[in-house]
């Protein structure tokens, strides 16, 4: 056994018993932090409602007791999956996992290999490259509520990917990742590290879902470490089946000059979780944080986020945009934080939320914590149905009540697709947008 | 058959009867203006006719080429033929303008069909240069943060690409300037034809100038309380509505 498969065990209140030893091929900073952070796990205490950080969830829906290490998938629903990997018409590279495996072979189109950019499983990088991932492996602490969850991962993570964009190196095509989570009660803990370096510039896409309609759990993390003047856009769709449960924790670090968009498609999980933080670290560093989530039936989607400025020139905006149908639920709690110092800041926050129904409950906490003078900032959440203006103005065209709400709604969310900025993989997010509202309405 | 008939219509809203008794008919072929004071139920008129929920009829018919327009759903009497130019066009945010006409033009379409979108996109151009909107607009959301004018700009274009049999147009011209209300009256007699009819609701007897209007009707009160000829419009103008009240009081 090369892990800590527990299958069929189950602790309360933990996933699993402790993680096996220590992978012979592994470095020894890597597995040594990796049994520290399985005593973390187990120290820190499980979150509470009243916690700050956990207002509004309904943790009653965070019972993951029967969950067990996702195992592998045979040949034959390997090849399925492989099929199933299908979004970009072009990309430049892909990697395929099924419960943290590769199912298939990673491609990188020579061309970038060439210039040196890296991208590749990240068990293998954390031995070929390991210098370069331990510099910004989960060096950014879970600040928004998620210690625990984030310790859970390094002590269960068993494979993701390492991207990294040597300097001045730029990626015309988008890299894409795909993770499909299989098996009765299986977890799964994907992990992605992204490194550019100065004036280089990367598109990547992960997808993350379900083979089938079992329940599940994943809790990924996503690092984003862009280096001076460099560009990163990353876009990261959910599509786990309804009964599973999805806790992801992302980070993004800009230096100097930086730009990163960030955009995130909530659409499966009878529960989810997602916490972003964006560190504006260097001067004239900026953001774009973005997401959408389609809830339907009695669906949870929580959504925590920081916008955190600590130089002077740097800008955040960030758009989050939910359409809720039948009794779903979503939270969103977003800090903006500008620290001493940090002036000329330009900070925005706009959350949205499209009632569809009357049973459906959005939760907003806008926050601000302003310690510069010269700032501009504002925060505003919206929630309400599609108004009766609209609607009789797209009906008195002919349209008819359906395909008007359908298209409003996709018109709403679509406003936050269009901060990707990359045409190609706003196609991929609309398309599954546009199955996920026709399988809603059929 | 072939016109628009409004007979003894009565139409309230929170419980006050706005339109009391109103009859009038627009047959295909012809323009029909109406002017009346503010308040006087022009724009209740044509959110009646339109099937806006907010209004009540109690009684009263209304037939487009026979059929029952009061039967019918809002969206199924636009696609009967019907077309109404908003005095006050809603914004709908996040609906692009070619998606939009797109939708509305896909929506009469029988099922199963689809609508050929090298053609569309050539008629939309043509109809935006006709009348002076930068194809820029196309993929602007409906009316979002478009000038008054624009906005009006934009509910003729809907008319020429939608070509209803009837349309009425609610004070198109308030908000245009002195060239766009040329542009806008050129686009609404190339429609003009044997086959349509229009209703246009105005205060100025300037829009008249350009669309010459066949009748022209007083609405007050509720009601129709005089027609005659484009002259009418021109009295109006230099005597006022109480005028024409007045003269009816003499007369009822
Ligand atoms: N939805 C509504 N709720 C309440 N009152 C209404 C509503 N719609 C119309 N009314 C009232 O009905 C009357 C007629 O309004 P309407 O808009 O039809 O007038 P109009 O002739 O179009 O006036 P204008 O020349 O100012 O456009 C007004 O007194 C108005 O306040
Ligand atoms: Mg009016």
């Amino acid at each position: 056994m090369t892990e800590g498969l527990l299958e069929g065990k189950s602790v309360k209140r933990s996933f699993f018993d402790a993680p096996e030893g220590v992978d012979g091929h592994l470095p020894h900073w890597y597995t040594e932090a990796r049994t520290a952070a399985w005593k973390d796990y187990e120290e820190v205490p499980w979150p509470k409602r009243k916690h700050e950080a956990w207002r509004f969830a309904d943790l009653k829906k965070l019972a993951f007791d029967d969950i067990v290490d996702a195992a592998e998938v045979d040949e034959a629903e390997g090849a399925d999956l492989i099929t199933r990997s299908v979004a970009l018409e072009e990309n430049a590279g892909r990697i395929i996992f099924a419960n943290d495996r590769l199912i298939a072979d990673p491609l990188l189109d020579a061309e970038f290999a060439q210039k040196g950019v890296i991208f590749k499983p990240l068990s293998q990088a954390l031995v070929e490259d390991t210098d370069l991932v331990r510099l910004s492996f989960m060096q950014e602490p879970a600040r928004l509520g998620s210690v625990k969850f984030a310790a859970l991962h390094r002590a269960r993570l068993r494979d993701g990917i390492f991207l990294y964009i040597p300097k001045d190196v730029s990626l015309s095509r988008s890299v894409e990742v795909f993770h499909w989570l299989s098996g009765e009660n299986a977890a799964i803990f994907p992990h992605s590290l992204i490194v550019s370096g100065p004036g280089s510039s990367a598109a990547i896409a992960e997808y993350i879902a379900s083979a089938g309609r079992q329940p599940g759990f994943c809790g990924g993390v996503t690092d984003l470490v862009a280096g001076e003047n460099s560009r990163l856009t990353h876009v990261r769709t959910q599509n786990l089946s309804e009964q599973a449960h999805s806790l992801h924790v992302s980070s993004s670090l800009a230096a100097d000059g930086a730009n990163i968009r960030a955009f995130v498609l909530n659409l499966g999980c009878k529960w989810s979780r997602s916490e972003s933080i964006a560190r504006l670290s260097g001067e004239g560093a900026g953001t774009d944080m973005l997401a959408v989530c389609i809830p339907e039936d009695s669906q949870e989607m929580d959504m925590r986020t920081l916008q955190l400025h600590e130089k002077t020139h740097t800008t955040s905006n960030l758009l989050y945009k939910n359409a809720l149908y039948d009794e779903a639920r979503t939270i969103f709690a977003g800090l903006i934080m500008v620290e001493e110092g940090a002036q000329h800041t330009d900070a925005y926050q706009t959350c949205r939320n499209l009632l569809m129904s009357d049973q459906c409950e959005a939760n907003s906490m806008p926050g601000l914590e302003i310690n510069a003078d010269q700032v501009k900032c504002s925060h505003g959440s919206t929630a309400g149905p599609i108004t009766d203006d609209e609607l009789f103005y797209l009906r008195a065209r002919g349209i008819p009540e359906s395909a008007a709400r359908q298209l409003m709604t996709f018109g709403f969310v679509k406003g936050a697709v269009d901060g990707i900025g990359h045409d190609a993989l706003e196609k991929v997010v609309l398309e599954k947008i546009d199955r996920r509202f026709r399988r809603i309405l059929s | 058959m072939s016109s628009i008939e409004i007979k003894d219509l009565h139409a309230s809203v929170d419980g006050n009867e706005i339109l009391r008794g109103l009859t009038l008919t627009v047959p295909k072929g012809e323009v029909h203006a109406i002017m009346g004071p503010n308040g006087s139920g022009k724009s209740t008129l044509a959110k009646v006719m339109a099937g806006h929920e907010d209004y009540q009829v109690s009684s009263g018919e209304v037939l487009l080429d026979g059929k029952n327009l009061l039967e019918m759903n809002v969206d199924a009497r636009a696609r009967a033929g019907l077309f109404l130019a908003f005095q006050y066009p809603a914004e709908i945010p996040g609906v692009s303008n070619a998606n939009f006409l797109r939708a509305a033009l896909q929506a009469r379409l029988p099922e199963g069909e689809e609508i050929d979108a090298v053609a569309f996109y050539k008629q939309m151009y043509d109809r935006m240069d006709e009348l002076g909107i930068d194809r820029k607009f196309t993929g602007r959301s409906v009316n979002e943060g478009f000038s008054g004018g624009e906005k009006k700009r934009n509910e003729i274009l809907q008319m020429t690409m939608l070509e209803p049999k009837y349309a009425v147009l609610d004070e198109t011209d308030s908000g245009l300037d002195i060239d766009a209300l040329k542009v806008v009256a050129e686009g609404v007699n190339a429609m003009r034809s044997p086959e349509r009819g229009f209703l246009v609701i105005t205060h100025y007897q300037r829009l008249l100038d350009y669309i010459v209007p066949d009748h022209v009707h007083v609405l007050s009160g509720g009601r129709i309380i005089r027609s005659g000829d484009k002259g009418l419009a021109l009295e109006l103008e230099e005597k006022g509505y109480d005028w024409v009240k007045e003269e009816q009081l003499a007369t009822t």
